[in-house]
């Protein structure tokens, strides 16, 4: 063969071959992270709506019980602490966010002094916090209180260990 | 101080012992040193009588001794009710402090002997006979040296009657002897810890014969005796809200009394006019109300953004006693049933509740909290003075209620490790428990 020959055979080799690509343009900014393998999803049927549904309701349940906790009081006083307070405005910003969610407010108070006093007390304690909520722009439907006095304690000791845990506001939710 | 020799109105007088040398026409005061009149004075006349009235200047001061034979079962098996009447009819006797009384088995020379030594005129025997379902029970005041009969009662009925009949007869015995209506046949209304629950029950006012009155598995509180012995209201917490229930004890009916928004508590029972008085939080706040029995329209009393409960009548209807804490604390207040001339009637000290007003109309009784943080019971006069501390040192006391007669208190005790009931006289003498199954509370007093 003369040089002609091998150059149309060198030329042809390449356009089978191709060129070499040049490498592809370095990464921007920073670097990313490593891409995980999806699993490949298996072909299903159409998934039903209340899945989802239980899922969100699930979601929803397990904030509620983290966010309705007790609200406690000093003795004789129906004012909010500043922990009451922030609990109250985390159940608040729940509720504006979940409009389905009802409370009712619950007032206790703790066993010294009288029974009659003790109703009137944690009646008034259920209002301060059912007005603290209320001031959330939470309609009024959606809240309700019961005072309970001293007859329903938390704690059924007689030191002072029991009775801070029975001067309290809890919550019954509906959801 | 009360006098109480004067008689109840509507009653007729009652034939007793004539004392010869003194005119029939002449009703008779004697006071409690009675026993020392020479015995020649006492030679009753067979047929007639003449009235026998004691007088006390000072309340459970003046006793009278008699002598106590025990019954005897004339038929049927006395082991076949639960207790002896003769110790029903002792024990009423005894507890009234009206009465010094010196038991024995039977009357012979050395009985005699033995009561005339006590200072005692007159002894007490009697009776009973049982025939299957039912009872007759015969009892009698005999003049212990003429033997004859001063008082005679008999009584008949089925066997579950047999003790309120003993009951009957020491009533009759103290009107008597003293002109005054006794306490023996009152009940009880309180709160009672069933399997968890507060329940209402009723019983004997010595402790037996109790009834239960609520089964609701609630939280029920705050019984009051309404219309004498008939019927009984409460607050429950059975339908959600604490609301009024009506247990009537004729009817048997129990149910709702009415409902209103909020919470209705504290209810207090004015038989002159046959009103309520209670504590709601129906506007909002709780207040004092008043109401005609059963469904009149509820009248507020109180107007204040502070705390009114607690509220009691006087025994006239003309005022109430209640508790507020416009001043900062709870303290004790009276005001006319209009509301009107409120005024604070305690003005040292931290804490008061319960107030509740003795029949007689010249003491207020209540709780008050002393550095402890236990309650005790006082008295005060309903114009704040000359007060009076009956328990020291013995738990928390709260939740008083005086007799129909005002002279005992019932009130309960935390002085046992538990919530029981008790009594004692209205100058905090002779303190005696009668609920020993714990969780026993909120106790009244029911009217004759």
């Amino acid at each position: 063969m003369n040089l002609k020959h091998w150059t149309l055979l060198g030329l042809g080799a390449l356009a089978i071959i191709g060129c070499p690509k040049p490498p592809p343009p370095a990464p921007k900014s920073e670097p990313q992270p490593p891409r995980m393998e999806e699993p490949r999803a298996e072909p299903r049927p159409e998934a039903p709506k209340v899945d989802e549904e239980a899922l969100r309701r699930q979601r929803i349940q397990a904030r509620i019980a983290e966010v309705f906790k007790p609200v406690y009081f000093a003795y004789d006083q129906s004012t909010l602490s500043a922990e009451g307070q922030s609990t109250l405005q985390e159940i608040g910003k729940l509720m504006k966010e979940v409009p389905e969610i009802t409370a009712r407010v619950e007032g206790h108070a703790d066993e010294k002094g009288s029974n009659d006093y003790n109703l009137a007390l944690g009646e008034r304690r259920a209002k301060t916090v059912n007005d603290y909520l209320s001031s959330y722009g939470i309609q009024g439907t959606r809240l309700s209180t019961i005072s309970y006095g001293e007859e329903k304690p938390a704690s059924e000791g007689h030191d002072e260990a029991a009775w801070a845990k029975n001067r309290r506001v809890e919550f019954t939710t509906t959801f | 101080m009360h006098d109480t020799s004067s008689r109840l109105p509507g009653q007729a007088a009652k034939p007793a012992v004539i004392f010869a040398g003194i005119p029939a026409a002449v009703r008779v005061l004697f006071m409690a040193c009675a026993w020392l009149l020479p015995l020649s004075l006492l030679a009753p006349s067979p047929a007639r009588a003449a009235d026998v009235v004691i007088t006390s200047e000072n309340k459970g001061a003046e006793t009278i001794s008699l002598g106590f034979i025990d019954f005897k079962c004339a038929k049927g098996d006395a082991n076949s009710i639960p207790f002896a009447p003769h110790a029903v009819i002792a024990g009423d006797l005894d507890f009234s402090g009206r009465f010094k009384v010196k038991s024995a088995s039977q009357f012979d020379s050395t009985t005699k002997g033995a009561f005339k030594a006590e200072g005692a005129l007159a002894y007490v025997r009697g009776e009973y006979a049982l025939e299957g379902d039912n009872f007759n029970l015969s009892c009698e005041l005999i003049d212990i040296d003429s033997q004859e009969k001063i008082l005679g009662k008999k009584y008949s009925g089925k066997k579950a009657d047999l003790r309120a009949s003993a009951h009957k007869f020491s009533d009759e015995l103290t009107y008597q002897l003293f002109g005054e209506k006794g306490i023996a046949q009152s009940r009880i209304v309180y709160v009672n810890k069933r399997g968890g629950n507060k329940e209402i029950s009723v019983m004997d006012y010595d402790g037996a014969n109790v009834v239960e009155v609520t089964k609701n598995k609630s939280i029920n509180l705050m019984p009051a005796w309404i219309d004498g012995k008939n019927k009984v209201i409460y607050t429950s917490y059975a339908g959600g809200q604490p609301q009024f229930y009506l247990k009537d004890f004729e009817s048997g009916k129990n149910g709702v009394l009415f409902t209103s928004k909020g919470m209705n508590t504290s209810p207090g029972w004015n038989k002159m006019d046959k009103e309520i008085v209670y504590a709601s939080t129906m506007d909002g706040n709780t207040e004092i109300y008043r109401r005609v029995f059963p469904d009149g329209k509820a009248q507020r009393l109180t107007f204040s953004g502070s705390i009114e409960t607690s509220p009691s009548w006087s025994p006239n209807g003309y005022e109430i006693v209640f508790i507020s804490d416009r001043g900062g604390k709870p303290m004790v207040y009276v005001m006319d049933r209009d509301g009107a001339n409120l005024r604070a009637i305690t003005h040292e000290g931290d804490y008061y509740g319960s107030p509740t007003w003795s029949p007689k109309g010249d003491r207020i009784a209540f709780a008050a909290m002393d550095e402890g943080n236990n309650l005790n019971i006082m008295t005060i006069s309903p114009d704040g003075k000359d007060p009076a501390k009956l328990t020291t040192q013995a738990g928390s006391n709260e939740n008083p209620s005086w007799s129909p007669d005002g002279r005992h208190i019932v009130f309960m005790s935390t002085r046992t490790g538990n919530s029981e009931i008790f009594m004692m006289d209205a100058d905090g003498k002779n303190q005696k428990r009668i609920s020993f199954s714990g969780g026993n509370f909120m106790p009244k007093w029911s009217d004759y």
